[in-house]
């Protein structure tokens, strides 16, 4: 099967040495891949590279990112502008810090749309709504006429996934979604990426912390530490058979309830 | 009722014509760890501040050994506060970046009237209780890792001996690996101090590994409340099971998925 995306030895720099060092990657079309790993493993500058919005500072010092054959490593940044949006969309940590606060929700959908797919006003207008539907907005109508503050957290990253969605992209990638969100929020965003997932049979690159959202929406998990991918392998794998201390470790302090006790049970 | 170190009667909290905090009654025993646990908007840090006297309390008493602290102000406030010490989510808060750690946490001895060598130097003996080494007293808390800035922050709420630390959301700004060292050392000191302690968190996993008893919150209100076991393994109320369901326990997780299958130990 060829790859969607391969990452071929991706050195990532930030002047005082490398931040990510030789990392590679394939990820086939309609899967969904996670990147593991805690604060400063290298997880979300890996993934950020991929469309070009890696911080200031930091830079590819060497390395490929071949998104079908294309290499992004060295493109132009005009032309990823275009690739950026319409083949991939991106979600972040805290939709309210990249959905803009004062254009309403729809507006920014429909002005992607019109971008990058050629809509005009009235088919973006639809399509906007439509999209907002499928990410689980209740009255995605009354949606797309709000504004950023005036939804909850979990509707802005439902609003965030579908703009992301919206030119039915090749490849989401998604920083961190359900970081910022309560633990049952966290699962009902982790089941609308899944459903889009399967919808728009894209290839997702999911960037976490917790091992446990990893192995709820991946079928593959890399781990990473110190700009490295120490262990790379199917969800299954990676949760029952690790190789790596390091995953054991992640596994370790993994939250773990003990089991629910039959009604008459104990006291 | 006796035996109870801090109890809450009937809290009700309003901000702004609405209501936080609805009728929250609860208590905390001399040297119980008690989780408090709910979601944003649950009202958990409300009623951690109403205790506290930081928040207006509408109606409802508070009280401390006792004694009646609902409103109370000043020097008989901060004489309550003393037995009752805060550790806040971000460490860095509470450290000043011009101190050395050892000037940090022996800070609120010497208010308290300490002299200042014996206060430094029980600063030293409160890094080692923390589990971190005892010349650390005398660095900044620049180089330090979350990690290490929380167990700081730790020794320095404990640094008057209180009987009770209260803790709002003490380790979910750190990496995962770090929570549960932190988790244990809330479990340790209480072994070790006798202090209780009250701990707010979204992480219900987190908090039944430590916790005696867990007060689950939602919309205001208390849902649910009890032993930890009981809370935990036979939860009685429907948001309990789903704050239950919500931990993703990536053991659990992969046997829901793909079946039972070879699972290691």
């Amino acid at each position: 099967m060829t790859a969607l995306l391969s990452l071929r030895d991706l050195t990532i720099d930030a002047g005082a040495g490398p931040l990510v060092h030789g990392v590679r990657l394939e990820l086939s079309p309609g899967k969904v891949l996670g990147l593991v790993g805690e604060s400063g493993s290298g997880k979300s500058l890996t993934v950020m590279s991929v469309p070009g919005l890696l911080p200031q500072g930091c830079r590819i010092a060497a390395g490929e990112i071949l998104l079908d054959g294309r290499n992004l490593a060295d493109m132009p940044d005009r032309d990823l502008g275009r690739i950026r949006g319409r083949e991939i969309g991106v979600v972040f940590q805290d939709p309210f810090t990249s959905l803009n606060p004062v254009r309403r929700v729809g507006s920014l959908i429909e002005e992607s749309l019109r971008r990058h797919s050629g809509l005009g006003a009235a088919a973006a207008r639809r399509r906007a709504i439509e999209a907002l539907d499928q990410v689980g907005l209740p009255d995605p109508e009354a949606k797309a006429r709000a504004y950023p503050h005036q939804m909850s957290g979990g509707q802005r990253q439902r609003a965030l996934i579908a703009l992301a969605l919206a030119n039915g992209p090749r490849l989401l990638i998604a920083d961190e979604p359900t970081t910022a969100l309560d633990a049952t929020v966290q699962v009902e965003i982790l089941d609308v990426l899944r459903r889009s997932v399967e919808r728009v049979d894209g290839a997702v690159l999911f960037v976490t912390h917790d091992l446990g959202a990893a192995a709820y929406l991946c079928d593959e998990i890399a781990v990473m530490r110190g700009g490295k991918i120490l262990e790379h392998g199917s969800t299954r794998d990676i949760i029952t058979n690790p190789t790596h201390p390091y995953t054991l470790e992640l596994l370790a302090c993994s939250p773990r309830l003990p089991a629910l006790r039959a009604a008459g049970d104990g006291l | 009722m006796t035996g109870s170190l801090v109890r809450l009667e009937d809290v009700c909290v309003d901000y702004g014509g609405v209501r936080a905090l609805d009728m929250a009654s609860f208590e905390i025993r001399p040297g119980e760890i008690v989780g408090v646990v709910g979601e944003s908007g649950s009202g958990k840090t409300t009623a951690l501040k109403a205790m506290m006297g930081l928040a207006p309390v509408a109606s409802g008493e508070v009280f401390f050994d006792g004694e009646k602290i609902t409103r109370l102000r000043s020097a008989a406030r901060r004489r309550v506060w003393r037995d009752m010490q805060m550790v806040f989510q971000d460490p860095s808060a509470s450290l000043s970046p011009h101190q050395s750690l050892g000037a940090s946490i022996a800070e609120p001895m010497i208010a308290h009237g300490e002299a200042r060598s014996a206060a430094l130097d029980r600063s030293r003996k409160l890094l080692d209780l923390v589990g971190l080494d005892r010349d650390m007293a005398d660095r900044r808390p620049d180089a330090l890792s979350g990690g290490q800035r929380q167990r700081v922050a730790i020794a320095r709420a404990l640094a008057l001996s209180p009987r009770l630390i209260v803790a709002d959301e003490p380790m979910s700004a750190l990496d995962v690996s770090v929570k549960a060292q932190i988790a244990g050392l809330f479990s340790d000191l209480r072994t070790r101090l006798g202090s209780a302690f009250l701990i707010v968190s979204h992480d219900l996993a987190l908090i039944s590994n430590i916790a005696d008893r867990i007060i689950v919150m939602k919309d205001g209100r208390i849902v649910e409340e009890g032993p930890a076991a009981d809370v935990i393994g036979s939860p009685t109320q429907p948001y309990t099971r789903r704050l239950r369901a919500a931990c993703l326990d990536p053991q659990a997780v992969v046997r829901e998925r793909f079946g039972e299958a070879e699972t290691q130990p």
